[in-house]
């Protein structure tokens, strides 16, 4: 028997396999995990019904040509307001399908997973989902070492005249060659404060919802291009 | 090999649960058995001739699906379903005389699937013109399954219907100790009273 492994994650997708098999993408403290679990979708498949997004799960797997193979799964914990509200939920998925690109399979540091699993509970409790997803993805990035510079001009330092530069890094002011959209004061300063205050200091944030949304439009172009995609 | 054969077996293969040995089987006894080869060869071209129920989105050969065109069926009940395959499962229960909607998946945000890519429209405009008074939500308890249900939910209560799901729970003749905590769970918080 091969030797086995035990580790705790967060399940950010599944995907069926074959006819009775399910892969589970885990964000675990040693970086992403592949999970292959044989038979999860037959009824008497084990850990089958735990491996759904959004849960935390204890695996003990092990590992055959390559792939972990799912000895045994169970629930250790559960985000029931999250996946109970549709908006809450989208908000979540589409912030993790992030992870799966941002951190690397099996590469030991545990800050996206302490920082996933805190973002997930502030949103459980109560965090409106365009600020959770700004200010979790900001983070994200951080971690990742992609953080986007977001006090005035990355080269000059200006606080005036800034423009988007997904290539350049962040904010770039018109001086220093930026030519993309204009970033008013207002939504810049509100996406340096979401990624730097604390997790309870974000619920007492108010942010107007158009400036959330073009965080989150920002955001999008400067994962495009960091990730050369 | 010769070529028609390793065309056959290269086919076969690749059906679900078919390997390369169980399509040399399969390949073998259709040589061995003629008669079979072509009856199944006919089966396959037939495939052409079906198409999809334009009223549930069940699997039909013309025109309406044999459930939608049988008036024996109660029109008063919608059962909801993702994918047309999984009406035969339910039909074989023989405890639904109601009628079907396919939906044609389950809400994903990972995979960029969203309510506009479901026939929900199509189900809202039954719901309104056929008279149905309930609703039943047939979809895999899983967290896709639910954000679908919770959607459906939103756009069909207004409407007046009753909207029901199918029970999760112990599976019949499993034993307590092997159930998980989630649907040991859900089994708690969808018991019924005797």
């Amino acid at each position: 028997m091969a030797e086995l492994s035990r580790d705790r994650g967060i399940v950010l997708r599944t995907q069926d396999h074959a006819e009775t098999d399910r892969i589970a993408v885990l964000l675990t403290p040693r970086g992403r995990l592949d999970v292959l679990a044989k038979g999860a979708r037959r009824l008497e498949g084990s850990g089958g019904a735990v491996l759904d997004p959004l849960h935390v799960v204890d695996v003990i797997h092990y590992r055959r040509r390559g792939l972990h193979l799912l000895k045994e799964a169970s629930l250790v914990r559960t985000f029931p307001h999250v996946r109970g509200d549709l908006e809450r939920a989208t908000a979540a998925l589409k912030a993790l399908a992030w992870v799966v690109d941002l951190v690397p399979v099996e590469a030991p540091d545990d800050r996206p997973y302490a920082l996933t699993l805190e973002a997930l509970a502030r949103l459980d409790e109560g965090l409106p989902p365009p600020v959770f997803t700004v200010a979790y993805l900001l983070r994200l990035l951080g971690v990742g070492g992609h953080a986007p510079h977001l006090r005035g001009c990355v080269r000059c330092g200006a606080l005036a005249g800034l423009t988007w530069s997904p290539e350049g890094g962040g904010l770039l002011c018109v001086r220093c060659g930026g030519r993309g959209e204009v970033v008013p004061p207002r939504l810049w300063r509100s996406l340096d404060a979401l990624a730097r205050l604390p997790g309870p200091a974000l619920a007492r944030l108010k942010l107007a919802e158009e400036d959330l949304a073009a965080g989150i439009r920002l955001l999008e172009e400067f994962r495009a291009a960091q990730l050369g995609r | 090999m010769i070529e028609p054969l390793e065309e056959l077996l290269a086919a076969l293969s690749r059906l679900p649960g078919i390997g390369r040995r169980s399509a040399e089987r399969i390949a073998f006894f259709l040589l061995a058995k003629p008669g079979e080869g072509k009856r199944l060869a006919e089966a396959l071209a037939g495939l052409d001739r079906i198409g999809r129920c334009p009223q549930c989105g069940n699997f039909a050969s013309d025109g309406l699906c044999s459930i939608c065109r049988d008036p024996k069926r109660d029109g008063t009940v919608i059962c909801v379903v993702a994918r047309p395959w999984e009406i035969p499962h339910l039909e074989r229960t023989g405890e639904y005389r109601g009628r079907y909607h396919v939906l044609g998946g389950l809400i994903s945000p990972t995979k960029n699937v969203g309510a506009e890519d479901l026939a929900v429209a199509g189900l809202v405009e039954r719901v309104k013109a056929e008279g149905v008074r309930e609703v039943i939500l047939a979809l895999e308890p899983k967290l896709e399954g639910d954000l679908t249900a919770m959607h459906l939910l939103r756009v069909l209560k207004p409407l007046g219907v009753a909207v029901s799901q199918l029970a999760h729970g112990i599976p019949v003749g499993r034993d307590l100790e092997s159930a998980d905590e989630l649907t040991l769970g859900r089994a708690l918080k969808g018991r019924t009273p005797l």
